[in-house]
């Protein structure tokens, strides 16, 4: 009786973590490995693992012309849109910060397109941008200008993914920058008053090296986020014109989906996972210090 | 005399200094939020109304043909349903086995807890971007590609969930389990009965943050989904967009008809987007 009572107690804890445990396992745990070990073989979708081919899908990255191109592609659309998000977020922050009901009004405003799903974000940008039938083309037209292709251009289509990107993700990081805001106590603003700084020195002196845990925080973040980039871009250019916006995480899907090569793909999503690793690894250390 | 006149005046000019402030920055956002208003307006106009030049600013005959060509013709009243069985059902799980996991992390001692917990934390790196391949496998083994249940089942266990869940629970003092213990409750009971009660404030939070999860995703049908009638609204608009000619009449209707509930989860419960409480969180 008492032995039953204590073997069912020690099992309990593992009977609730059980099913939670198990998802994890069977849709993440397992497949994460799986994935390793695809990327040392050569097979197919239909004929399962074929041949053990050691490191020689690495190899082929290096001199794969497609793959190094989406992976230049994606370390420019990162820069590019890190360093605006972080920016503008800032900015927001700091002129959004007060609690009048204007500011609490515009702040829902700037956060909504985070709600939004990235599918209907590349919708809303490719239905403004869109070359022929878009709103911005036929007001320049309206105004005797001619129209842009937008889409269609590879530098304009690199700039709108960044933007459309940006305006998806801004109030996200604008939210995490008012919290690290609201941590810097007021006393040392007032303090700086009375010794006479304006607000330019007080932003510098002050605000800049005192956020600075946080500026790296959403730094990191949204540098992770910047490159799982994928839906956004499939929706509003499908990497084009020719593969001036291809990144990535689109390149891993055409190469197992569309050309049929899984063990291929593995190897590159190996390489995005390690990126990312490296990067929330950084990121934890950084909260942990908090 | 002179005095108060003069401190009046100066009231004032804060006054209307903060005014012209507040104006100019729910402009701004107004502004920001162009590309959502347009798609609304534009779903609302005729075929014919949506590529004048000059464009109309608003619908001149405002009409709902775009809504009933896109439920009917275009097959999105199906596709509605089918995101909102797969975000209702999926949190629903989540909500149960995430609060089950967090429950035991929270209150019993046990061998591998500590590992189980940074297990948790670590499968919140992972990105399904990184496992698209192999997880098409493992779902293709079990028989669960193309089906609802492909897209429900493996994101259920959001780690953010159990996170959130267990370190809500162990504020909820042991005494009171104890107690529970003492009148001969079962540890079932004390789960169902005292622990998930008093963690609704948490529940609920999980509960928007999954379904607008589940709702918004968008990788999971695209590797799991390859019917027509299984399809998602996300899917389904992406499927759409990249037709060769996009019929933008029947896209813009069901792209307000995806943005819509979403729209009014938020405006209802921006607190808890705006708050703290997730705001440090990875999306997922």
């Amino acid at each position: 009786m008492i032995v039953g009572y204590r073997f069912s107690k020690k099992v309990i804890p593992y009977l609730f973590v059980a099913p939670n445990t198990l998802i994890f396992g069977v849709f993440v745990i397992l497949p994460m490995f799986y994935g390793l070990l695809y990327s040392f073989y050569e097979g197919t979708f239909i004929e399962g693992l074929e041949r053990f081919t050691g490191l020689e899908n690495y190899q082929r990255l290096l001199r794969d012309q497609a793959f190094i191109s989406s992976l230049v592609h994606t370390f420019a659309y990162v820069v590019a849109v890190v360093s605006l998000v972080v920016m503008f977020s800032l900015m927001l922050a700091l002129a959004l910060r007060a609690s009048s009901m204007g500011s609490a009004l515009a702040r829902i405003g700037f956060y909504l397109p985070v709600i939004l799903s990235p599918v209907v974000v590349g919708v809303a940008w490719r239905w403004m941008f869109s070359s022929d039938l878009g709103v911005i083309n036929g007001v320049l037209v309206s105004m005797g200008h001619s129209p842009i292709p937008w889409l269609t251009d590879i530098n304009w289509a690199r700039a709108v993914v960044v933007l459309a990107s940006v305006w998806a993700m801004t109030g996200f990081y604008m939210v995490i920058f008012i919290g690290g805001l609201n941590t810097i106590p007021s006393e040392l603003y007032q303090a700086a008053e009375v010794d006479g700084a304006n607000s330019t020195q007080q932003f510098w002196k002050i605000t800049l090296p005192l956020l600075a845990p946080t500026t790296l925080l959403v730094t990191i973040l949204a540098t992770i986020n910047s490159f799982k980039a994928f839906e956004i871009i499939l929706v509003l250019t499908n990497g084009g014109p020719g593969d001036a916006t291809r990144l990535l995480v689109q390149n891993i899907y055409q190469t197992a989906f569309d050309a049929s090569n899984p063990t291929y793909a593995s190897a590159q999503s190996v390489v995005l996972f390690s990126v990312l690793m490296l990067l929330t690894f950084w990121q934890l250390r950084i909260t942990r210090e908090d | 005399m002179f005095t108060t006149g003069l401190r009046q005046s100066t009231k004032i000019q804060t006054r209307l200094r903060r005014y012209l402030r507040e104006g100019l920055v729910l402009l701004l956002a107004f502004f920001f939020l162009i590309p959502v208003i347009w798609v609304v307006l534009s779903s609302f106009k005729p075929n014919a109304e949506l590529f004048l030049i000059p464009p109309s600013v608003l619908p001149k005959e405002p009409t709902l043909e775009n809504y009933q060509s896109a439920l009917t013709v275009g097959n999105f009243a199906n596709y509605t349903w089918n995101s909102f069985f797969v975000a209702t059902m999926s949190t629903l799980i989540a909500l149960l086995t995430n609060s089950m996991a967090a429950f035991a992390l929270a209150k019993y001692r046990f061998v591998g807890r500590q590992a189980l917990f940074l297990l948790t934390l670590a499968t919140i790196m992972i990105p399904l971007q990184v496992i698209m391949v192999p997880i098409f496998l493992v779902l293709r083994n079990l028989g669960l590609t193309d089906t609802l249940w492909g897209i429900i089942i493996p994101p259920a266990a959001t780690p953010t969930g159990v996170f959130l869940l267990r370190q809500y629970m162990l504020s909820i003092p042991d005494e009171i389990l104890e107690s529970a213990r003492i009148d001969g409750a079962s540890e079932w009971a004390i789960y169902w009965r005292i622990i998930l009660p008093l963690s609704i404030p948490a529940l609920a939070t999980l509960a928007i943050f999954s379904f607008t999860w589940r709702w918004n995703d968008f990788i999971w049908p695209f590797i799991v989904i390859s019917s027509e009638q299984n399809a998602t609204l996300q899917l389904a608009l992406a499927r759409l967009v990249g037709q060769f000619g996009v019929d933008w009449s029947t896209l813009l209707a069901a792209t307000t008809i995806t943005l819509l509930p979403m729209l009014i989860v938020f405006l209802l419960l921006q607190r808890y987007f705006l708050g703290n409480l997730m705001a440090g969180s990875v999306k997922g």
